[in-house]
């Protein structure tokens, strides 16, 4: 009885947890909850141990969706970039490499011009990375308008041509970029530079 | 660069607090690449997509590794022998190597910047850490063989499978 008193009130604040994610828009919070309550229903109808094969076979397709969320959460879910969490990691990993094996990093930062209309820019901007960036270049999505961009083995001439299309393509941004290991050598540091270099732009706009 | 589903939906400002709520569904952002102390297989399979492109775009080396247990009268490796057998190879790691599992007990390790003579001293290295540290927990033994020019590999998963065929026939 104690058994079905818990199973029962997990499935219901599943599903209760799963409806409020809908209503906010998550969808990847959604998925989860909502499959999460399957998976607790499941338990709930299973007998001794066995279960029927239709049980059987949501249970699998609800695990399957808890994994398909799971790998979600990588992307930042308006834009379809890299999540900001991802992006610093990968950032640090890259500069690690790149001291390591001399290799050439650059991190570009990209912002709506204080003028533009900054949530049109920033799907430009997000299309923009998303369809010319190389298998190996890591995008993220860092809110309020700002992207940024880690180019592995560029340097500062390639990021400029980088830059430079970017720029003609989208128009309305403040672009700026930091290169290792002359701007620094975490990712934090590469940021800073590039972000101080945008905050220059930006104050000399106005 | 690969994309999300996300990308599709509609243009409504996002909030940061969505970020955290999907994290949180997961049990914390790191944890979502992360499995039993190493890359999950999806993580994994995807970097080494990544690395194979990597490797053909600048003409880098690349070398990959796998460490397949040695199973004994078809019982399977307990899980604490495969805990220590994955201590082992984040002991044994560079730091810009990538280690993931591969079909539950396999290990894989991404080795960007390595050339067929640094590969076979990483092997040796893998081999003899693994057997030192296995004695401690059940006496699993590996059996690890590293594939060099792993870019000549169409994708990730023919990389994986020349490996395995290298780690049976060195093991034959």
């Amino acid at each position: 009885m104690l058994r079905f008193g818990t199973l029962a009130l997990a499935a219901a604040t599943a599903l209760l947890s799963g409806g409020l994610a809908a209503v906010e828009g998550s969808i990847a919070g959604a998925s989860l909850a909502g499959a999460s309550a399957v998976l607790a229903l499941c338990a709930l109808l299973s007998r001794d141990g066995k279960r029927p094969p239709a049980v059987e076979a949501l249970l699998e397709k609800a695990a399957e969706q808890v994994e398909t969320g799971r790998k979600l959460v990588i992307y930042e879910r308006e834009t379809g970039l890299f999540a900001h969490w991802y992006v610093t990691l990968r950032g640090q990993e890259e500069c690690d490499r790149a001291g390591r094996y001399k290799r050439p990093l650059a991190i570009v930062v990209i912002e709506p011009t204080p003028q533009s209309d900054a949530w049109a820019v920033k799907e430009y901007v997000a299309n923009w990375l998303a369809k010319h960036m190389r298998a190996a270049d890591v995008a993220g999505y860092l809110g309020n308008g700002r992207c940024v961009a880690v180019l592995p083995e560029t340097d500062a001439e390639a990021a400029s041509i980088v830059i430079g299309r970017l720029q003609a393509d989208v128009g309305d941004t403040d672009v700026a970029c930091s290169v290792f290991p002359h701007d620094g050598t975490t990712f934090d540091q590469l940021y800073e530079a590039a972000a101080a270099r945008i905050r220059g732009v930006a104050a000399r706009v106005a | 660069m690969p994309i999300s589903p996300f990308r599709k939906r509609g243009t409504e400002p996002e909030t940061a607090s969505g970020d955290v709520e999907e994290q949180t569904a997961a049990g914390g952002p790191e944890r979502v690449i992360l499995s039993r102390g190493l890359y999950a297989e999806w993580y994994v399979m995807r970097r080494l997509n990544e690395e194979l492109e990597r490797a053909r775009r600048y003409e880098r080396p690349l070398a990959v590794m796998l460490a397949e247990p040695m199973v004994i009268a078809g019982r399977p490796a307990s899980a604490e022998a495969l805990a220590a057998g994955a201590t082992a190879a984040q002991a044994s790691a560079r730091g810009s190597d990538l280690i993931g599992w591969i079909a539950h007990d396999r290990i894989l390790i991404i080795m960007p910047e390595t050339d067929a003579v640094e590969a076979s001293v990483a092997t040796r290295r893998w081999r003899d850490e693994m057997w030192r540290r296995s004695q401690h927990a059940g006496g699993l033994k590996w059996r690890i063989a590293a594939l060099e020019d792993a870019s000549t590999y169409a994708d990730p998963a023919q990389c994986v499978e020349a490996a395995r065929e290298r780690v049976l026939r060195e093991a034959a």
